[in-house]
């Protein structure tokens, strides 16, 4: 392979440039490491020496990678400059060092003892193993929602809470109490302490696409309203949303946030420490009545969702924040955690199309973090999904595979045998979890 | 005076308010700049017309604040108006630049480039960096684009600036491949020319150009409709679409020479990339965004995506997409290059 796209090089690169948020700097930072890579293209072979001397401009060109060089890089970067020096080691060109001796001068060199003069680089000391994970590139508040929000009067059937949500509980229904296994972010396999959790966890915001009600205009109010008792009806029924917002911005309760309603079947979130699959368990779905045309890509916001739903979805986010300590980065989209496992691709659904107006809400554009699907459990996705997202695909995808091609550096695979390998990982972790919760059930049942 | 062109704001961008991005379209000349963690462009038709001269025409262009110059007997008015005066007049406007340089069959072509460049840029402050595009190098333009860019180098070092070019295509890989660490291939669909780059980490591997692109699709379907290019470009701007059925013979030419543009870009491409030394054995599919005014008709990303899909590149396309904002991706990209001096 060309050292201009070594991925050794290349993960190295991403896995910093994704920390720089301005985009001038990150031009900056990559054109310099590329022109590192490009000085020593083409002609230099991927070994010995050249490598140790493109690590080394590397470092020189960004602190942050040199902090990030593994102890063997370091020493080897050390014994190369030494070696370099020694009079018959040939052209700089095409330096291949006894790695042995190398390794025995660097060292030694790093331990103090050799009293060759030492790069110009000093190096900290990096754990061999530490994880290089990107973190997350956005100054996201970790904290759950601080304010205090509290009941105001509790009605027979409805619920006023004192930011001026007002809840009807009059389709409620019950279901089984929440009861779910996360993982930890950095080590998504299936978690070994069986710990079961039953708080929620996070929101998933759908769209329940009304077939039949007709557009939001006063002549049309009698029959928009009884479309949407049939619609309240039918969720209710089927247990399919914990919340749902008519298109007055009514905010109703149909299956409370303690317990599961059916929302979410297959799919995947990760905040920073965090894993979940399967989120019916672990989340709390709040769907908005909207019509057919919402699912064009080309739909604008506010034919998605009326400003009446926007403002009463922002009380509703509030409060369950406030309650369950839900983080700001666990309230997303249905089309961000939505898979296919049949053909591991994800946007199985792709309610919003990257549209959702997050910001109104009172939160950050969540379509900026990265898609664990595709980053942990290696999911991808096909043009069709493009297409059906209005054709452009949002950041956190794109970073989700940035973090993909870095996690297989890391491991020095190719990507096609780290996805392989994380695929194979869902669908034992995935399967692994429905025996679980079968057997949880039936002990329960016996209980 | 200058024509105040309402500014239009998009995106967040980093503030530095002694640097300058020039997009010198063949149809629209485009300057950015970034005020308050904002992009802001400005933009102006790169076309004039020759009006007959008179005090009272005069005081009224000073008056609407339209660029114009008086030369002899007539006034040569520039920019965004231009088209109405010819309407009146019953002709076309006159363009100083063909097929992305300087235009050698207009004789003005350097006097209203000028005209337009001092207006709109008006004198550098102290240290002040400017970054305007050029188009790549075809087979037919090599030395036509030395001149163009020496050219336009010299008339804004003259106002004060220090001077930098970047190639089109790249500067769309500036504006829109962020997320790719700038890897991946920007293609700019212009009025003259459209323009490729393959850049890698930032760096342009390989770049080149067709000559066919919007005023090949005015031209082209206007001949077989008896209409002017004018009124071609007109119909072209409001509403049309490549997927659309119509009975209209204009749409029916119009989509014609649309799909020829997509061809002979995606063409171009793959005998580009096959043919160079210079493309890298790379471990993983690259973006190709689209940019420009010709890819803002209705489906062109589809015709296109159709178009690369049935060709075998050597190196593999991740997705195809149009930029965020199509008009404005090469004055951010230049900017964005001014900036990484500054």
């Amino acid at each position: 392979m060309d050292l201009i796209s070594d991925p050794k090089f290349t993960g190295l690169i991403e896995r910093h440039s994704a920390r720089i948020n301005d985009p001038v700097e990150r031009l900056k930072f990559v054109r310099a490491c590329g022109e590192v890579l490009s000085d020593c293209y083409p002609g230099f072979a991927v070994d010995g020496g050249s490598h140790y001397e493109v690590l080394r401009q590397l470092a020189s060109a960004s602190p942050d990678i040199r902090a990030e060089l593994s102890v063997c890089d370091r020493v080897g970067i050390q014994a190369a400059s030494v070696l370099q020096r020694a009079p018959n080691s040939g052209s700089r060109m095409r330096f291949r060092p006894n790695m042995a001796l190398a390794f025995s001068v660097g060292l030694l060199m790093t331990l103090g003892v050799a009293t060759s003069p030492s790069s110009d680089i000093r190096l900290p000391i990096v754990a061999e193993n530490a994880s290089i994970e990107p973190a997350a590139n956005l100054p996201f508040d970790r904290s759950h929602a601080s304010i205090e929000i509290w009941t105001v009067e509790q009605e027979a059937d409805s619920e006023l809470f004192s930011n001026g949500l007002r809840v009807s509980s009059a389709h409620q229904v019950s279901n089984v109490k929440r009861s779910y296994q996360a993982f930890q972010a950095d080590a998504p396999d299936y978690p070994a302490d069986k710990h079961w959790c039953s708080t929620p966890a996070g929101i998933v915001y759908h769209t329940t696409v009304s077939e039949v009600s007709p557009p939001l205009e006063k002549e049309n109010n009698d029959l928009i309203r009884t479309r949407g008792r049939g619609l309240l009806n039918f969720v209710a029924k089927g247990r399919l949303y914990n919340f749902v917002i008519d298109r007055f911005g009514q905010v109703y309760r149909i299956v409370a946030a303690d317990e599961v309603s059916y929302h979410a079947g297959y799919s995947a979130w990760a905040d920073d420490d965090t894993a979940y699959l399967n989120l019916n368990d672990s989340f709390i779905g709040v769907a908005f009545e909207t019509r057919p045309e919402a699912l064009s890509p080309d739909a604008p916001t506010e034919s998605r969702v009326t400003p009446a739903q926007v403002n009463s979805a922002r009380l509703l986010t509030e409060v369950l924040r406030a309650e369950y300590g839900i983080p700001e980065q666990s309230c997303v989209t249905h089309e961000m955690v939505s898979v296919n496992p049949d053909n591991m691709k994800i946007g199985y659904h792709t309610d919003f199309a990257g549209r959702f107006p997050f910001s109104d809400l009172g939160l950050p554009n969540n379509y900026e973090l990265r898609l664990s699907s595709i980053a942990q459990w290696g999911f991808t996705y096909d043009n069709d999904f493009v297409e059906a997202i209005g054709g452009q695909i949002w950041a956190g995808i794109r970073r989700a595979q940035t973090s993909l091609y870095a996690q297989a550096d890391e491991r020095q695979l190719t990507l096609a045998q780290f996805r392989d390998q994380r695929q194979a990982a869902y669908r034992k972790t995935s399967g692994d979890m429905r025996i679980a919760r079968r057997s949880r059930a039936g002990e329960k049942l016996h209980d | 005076m200058i024509e105040q062109v309402q500014p239009e704001t998009t995106m967040v961008a980093p503030t530095q308010s002694n640097v300058r991005g020039l997009d010198m379209g063949t149809s629209r000349i485009v300057m950015a700049t970034s005020r308050d963690n904002r992009f802001h462009f400005e933009s102006q038709l790169n076309a004039f017309v020759s009006l007959p001269y008179s005090k009272v025409t005069e005081q009224m262009l000073n008056r609407e604040q339209i660029m114009h110059k008086v030369d002899s007997n007539a006034i040569l008015a520039y920019g965004n108006r231009v088209e109405q005066f010819a309407n009146m007049l019953s002709g076309d406007t006159r363009r100083p630049m063909q097929t992305g340089l300087l235009n050698p069959n207009e004789p003005k072509s350097l006097e209203m480039i000028e005209v337009a460049l001092r207006k709109m840029c008006g004198a550098a402050k102290p240290g002040e960096k400017i970054c305007f595009s050029v188009p790549s190098a075809s087979d037919s333009n090599e030395s036509n684009l030395i001149y163009h860019e020496r050219t336009i180098t010299q008339i804004l070092e003259k106002l004060g600036y220090a001077v930098t070019s970047l190639n089109e295509g790249l500067a769309v890989v500036y504006a829109e491949l962020e997320d790719a660490n700038f890897t991946g291939i920007g293609v700019s669909f212009g009025g003259g020319m459209c323009n490729m780059c393959f850049a890698y980490l930032g760096m342009p591997v390989l770049s080149f150009a067709t000559d066919r692109a919007g005023d090949y699709i005015d031209h082209s379907a206007a001949s077989v409709n008896s209409q002017t290019p004018m009124t071609v470009r007109i119909r072209k701007e409001h509403g049309f679409a490549l997927n659309g059925l119509s009975t209209n013979t204009i749409d029916q030419a119009l989509s014609v020479y649309y799909k020829d543009v997509i061809q002979s870009a995606v063409d171009k491409l793959e005998s580009a990339l096959r043919e160079s030394q210079k493309v890298p054995t790379m471990d993983r599919a690259v973006p190709l965004v689209i940019a420009g005014g010709t890819s803002q008709a209705g489906s062109f990303d589809t015709e296109f995506r159709k178009a690369l899909a049935a060709k075998n590149l050597p190196i593999e396309i991740s997705e195809v997409r149009v930029a965020s904002d199509p008009l404005h991706t090469t004055a951010k990209g230049t900017l964005m290059a001014a900036m990484l001096d500054a």
